[in-house]
């Protein structure tokens, strides 16, 4: 997604990746872009709303992410025993 | 039978603890980016943290974080990230999204790997291990995806209806190429080229009107 002028700071003089990646699209297309404007077309403003949903944070994940973290250790002592038994049995 | 019982459940416990490895070839991109829990810090925070055990060889997803690349002069967000540590800070994957409006590619756009490339390129500078990273690309067209959202499955979009998956590795000296050839007009003074393919004009907000170079 674009990074605005705000956002770029101090580093308000790079170029944009948006910018490089339409560039290596057509390089005459980011020069009409520089030129005319931007055009931003109802579809473009879905695409980028749509990013904004998609990166949204998901909350239920780590209650799910902390449930399954005993899962190899008890791989590890089952293995253990069963490597143990196998060999001593 | 026991016996052979023992040593049945020995190596498949063996084969089951390879599998959950991030460092073996068991895991593919897919996996990572299926175990990845939202990082709880910035990326800059991340890159900065003091090793230590507790996460080690853990997979983190980062979204939406602003990286810049000094050496090449350019700034951008990427979608998303995954990365996790082993000695040093290590890429996994960048994900980029992209939601065209009426057909999925069949293949990856040139352009989508390139972008996708320049986040990873920026992240190699900050001293991230880029040695195994994959470019995912996935396209998901915007009906689908806001169909996706009202389910509330926004992470996982790309499932719910025909959404396509790309995954190419990251070749550096591809994206320095490419680079390269666009510094000759930012720096150089050379002269912007249009591009002769079709398939780029047809997706050009210019193409109609103001392109004299327009092949639609």
């Amino acid at each position: 997604m674009r990074v605005t002028e705000a956002e770029k700071g101090q580093f308000s003089r790079m170029r944009d990746v948006s910018d490089l990646r339409t560039q290596f699209q057509c390089e005459y297309r980011l020069h009409l872009e520089q030129k005319f404007g931007n055009s931003h077309s109802s579809a473009s403003t879905m695409g980028t709303e749509l990013h904004r949903l998609v990166s949204k944070k998901p909350n239920n994940r780590k209650q799910q992410k902390n449930d399954n973290r005993w899962i190899p250790l008890i791989i590890i002592i089952l293995t253990l025993v069963a490597g143990f038994l196998w060999i001593f049995w | 039978m026991t016996n052979l019982l023992m040593l049945v459940a020995f190596i498949s416990g063996i084969l089951i603890l390879l599998y959950l490895q991030p460092e073996t070839s068991f895991v593919t991109i897919g996996m990572k980016m299926r175990r990845a829990t939202q990082a709880q810090w910035s990326l800059n925070e991340f890159l900065q943290m003091k090793q230590n055990r507790w996460k080690v060889n853990k997979y983190y997803s980062f979204s939406e974080e602003t990286v810049r690349s000094l050496g090449h002069r350019f700034v951008g967000r990427f979608d998303a990230a995954i990365l996790h540590w082993a000695n040093a800070p290590v890429l996994d994957a960048i994900v980029e999204y992209k939601f065209p409006v009426n057909h999925l590619p069949s293949q990856s756009r040139p352009e989508d790997v390139f972008q996708a490339g320049l986040y990873a390129l920026a992240l190699r500078e900050s001293g991230v291990s880029c040695s195994s990273t994959r470019l995912v690309v996935i396209y998901c067209l915007q009906e689908k995806a806001k169909r996706c959202v009202r389910k509330g499955s926004t992470r996982e979009c790309w499932r719910c209806g025909n959404g396509k998956v790309f995954v190419t590795r990251f070749k550096p000296k591809n994206v320095l190429r490419g680079l390269k050839r666009l510094d000759e007009v930012w720096y150089e003074g050379r002269k912007p080229r249009p591009a002769k393919e079709s398939s780029r004009c047809k997706v050009c907000p210019y193409s109609r009107d103001m392109c004299n170079y327009s092949v639609v």
